[in-house]
């Protein structure tokens, strides 16, 4: 068979809605009410709402609960991924990580020689999601 | 890695959107097979060949071969 009579033996592909876009919604609202419970809960803590230390420990496994749903969710879209959606990802995952590890070790011998004052768990969060944003920006621009 | 994705699917009067949801994949990973920018993997590549109905070989080439 030429291609033109293979070009002639092949319905037009009917088109379809992307799954990942509807999972891309479902992980960002995830993170969404993951990120709500944490400050939340760290407000809490800060101005002593819950009253008994019980409370506190229920507030914060909800939140450990909602960090796994987080986690579930995004295995489930990278899974539902295409191969270069996904390479995107762990790429961005990686610069994310490298960002993180080396932003932390640096931020701990900061604080280990008096430079900054005060241990804040949001410069980590803040450098791996930094580099997380960064590698899907350039694996974007990348391949577009 | 060269491929005749382009021609074969302008033959056909597919925009990448229609060969990307005959494929499965986004139409950026299309676009981007189609420019060079990425080599599919070899299931993928299975997958292109068989849409055509053409071996794998008439649509991908290695560049180290030319």
């Amino acid at each position: 068979m030429n291609d033109t009579q293979a070009a002639n033996s092949i319905a037009k592909p009917k088109r379809q809605l992307a799954g990942s876009k509807k999972n891309h919604a479902l992980i960002m609202v995830w993170i969404l009410i993951w990120m709500a419970s944490f400050v939340a809960m760290d407000k809490a803590a800060e101005n002593n709402w819950f009253g008994s230390q019980n409370m506190t420990l229920a507030g914060i496994v909800i939140n450990i609960l909602l960090g796994v749903g987080v986690v579930v969710t995004y295995m489930k879209f990278l899974e539902e991924l295409d191969e270069l959606q996904r390479k995107n990802q762990l790429n961005a995952l990686a610069l994310g990580m490298g960002v993180g590890l080396v932003g932390s070790v640096c931020y701990a011998l900061l604080l280990a020689s008096g430079q900054v004052s005060r241990p804040d768990i949001g410069v980590v969060i803040m450098l791996l999601s930094g580099g997380y944003m960064a590698g899907i920006i350039v694996g974007r621009a990348r391949y577009s | 890695m060269k491929n005749r994705l382009k021609v074969l699917r302008a033959e056909r009067d597919w925009t990448q959107a229609d060969l990307a949801a005959a494929l499965d994949v986004s139409r950026q990973t299309v676009n981007a097979i189609e420019t060079g920018k990425f080599d599919p993997s070899l299931p993928l590549a299975f997958k292109v060949a068989r849409l055509f109905n053409l071996p794998i070989e008439s649509i991908f080439t290695d560049e180290d071969q030319l």
